[in-house]
């Protein structure tokens, strides 16, 4: 070792002394640790948020399948003729019964044109009477009706969820209550009266826990 | 399972920290500034130590993001602080004077000087380290000495 470099040396060793630290090893591995728990978290909830989009935009048929995996029915061919709603979610089975001999199922679905929702007659008569792209939203309630020939009528449609009883409001004065049906993911709920005699519906209103209209259908 | 560079690391740090402090301390001009320098470089040394491609040695790359990081961590203050002369009349050259003729050195001679006397490192390392061959390390003491060696006898007049 030259003069020079033990001079320097020691200027350098007074200049910058060495210290007996020996760090804090623990410090480093717990921020690498807690970063990439962070990193794995934040590519879980991205992924969580993906695949929530993903199934919950009827478009992408996700939900669909998955809906349809869980037993629902099957998604509907594409409508055949030009301007007829396309289903965009599976047909949801909302309630089926039996009015005397006659069996039916209320059936409801997402389509390109709106909410779409049908009574559908299954035996002895085969009939499917409804509709799509109600406007709930503007009335708070929506209105269909089926009848067979014998004059038994089912009045249906969608209805706000804030609604806790719906009145079928008669041309004679009469009034009946219809059933609520639970939407079943809809983002709505449904409404469904029958009667077995020919009628002549007025109105259509439906009111929530304190009393007060949350939907009204006046029928000119 | 840690992969085998992580423990590496590791041991490094657990060897080597007091030199990996006095370089970075030499670098930044604070203690505290170079111990944060060192915790943030081992930081990134093992959160990117898949991107070591492994084309020299570990203990390199790893100075390599020291030096940085000090570089980094360095405080214009310290800068300024190590340009300013101090006067004693005991002989020997102030603390300040080597100061300012340390910080007066191009900058890769300076870091040649510290990895060389700071760190005990060789030639070979030094160049992995600043990436020069060999001979350049070897001519960039070589022009830091003789840089320093003017520097100190101007001091001491």
């Amino acid at each position: 070792m030259s003069e020079m470099d033990t001079n320097l040396r020691a200027y350098l060793d007074d200049l910058v002394p060495l210290r007996s630290d020996s760090g804090d090893w623990s410090a480093v591995d717990r921020v690498v640790r807690v970063t990439r728990r962070r990193r794995r978290l934040a590519a879980i909830v991205a992924l969580a948020a993906a695949l929530g989009a993903l199934v919950a935009t009827p478009a992408f048929g996700v939900r669909g399948a998955l809906l349809h995996l869980l037993g629902a029915d099957r998604f509907p061919r594409p409508a055949d003729v030009e301007g007829e709603p396309v289903a965009t979610g599976p047909h949801i089975i909302l309630a089926t019964g039996r009015m005397g001999e006659q069996q039916w199922k209320l059936v409801a679905n997402e389509s390109d044109q709106g909410l779409c929702v049908h009574l559908e007659l299954i035996a002895p008569q085969r009939a499917r009477s409804g509709g799509c792209g109600t406007t709930l939203s503007k009335q708070g309630v929506g209105l269909f009706t089926s009848s067979l020939a014998s004059g038994a009528t089912w009045i249906f449609g969608p209805v706000s969820r804030r609604a806790t009883t719906v009145e079928i409001r008669l041309a004679d004065g009469r009034s009946v209550p219809a059933r609520i049906v639970a939407g079943r993911g809809f983002g709505t709920n449904f409404y469904l009266a029958m009667r077995t005699m020919p009628i002549t519906l007025t109105a259509v209103v439906a009111r929530g826990a304190t009393g007060s209209v949350v939907g009204r259908q006046d029928v000119d | 399972m840690r992969s085998d560079h992580a423990t590496s690391i590791e041991r490094l740090y657990r060897e080597r920290f007091a030199k990996f402090l006095r370089v970075a301390e030499a670098i930044a001009g604070e203690h505290e500034a170079a111990r944060d320098a060192v915790q943030e470089a081992f930081i990134r040394a093992l959160r990117h130590r898949r991107t070591f491609r492994g084309d020299g040695p570990l203990e390199g790359w790893v100075w390599r993001i020291v030096v940085n990081e000090a570089r980094r961590f360095s405080s214009p203050e310290s800068r300024a602080r190590a340009s300013t002369t101090e006067h004693t009349s005991d002989g020997r050259v102030p603390d300040g004077d080597l100061r300012a003729v340390i910080a007066a050195l191009p900058e890769r001679q300076r870091l040649a000087i510290f990895l060389r006397y700071y760190a005990d490192l060789d030639y070979a390392a030094i160049g992995d380290v600043l990436d020069v061959e060999r001979g350049t390390v070897s001519a960039m003491l070589h022009a830091a000495h003789g840089n320093l060696r003017r520097g100190l006898e101007e001091a001491a007049r």
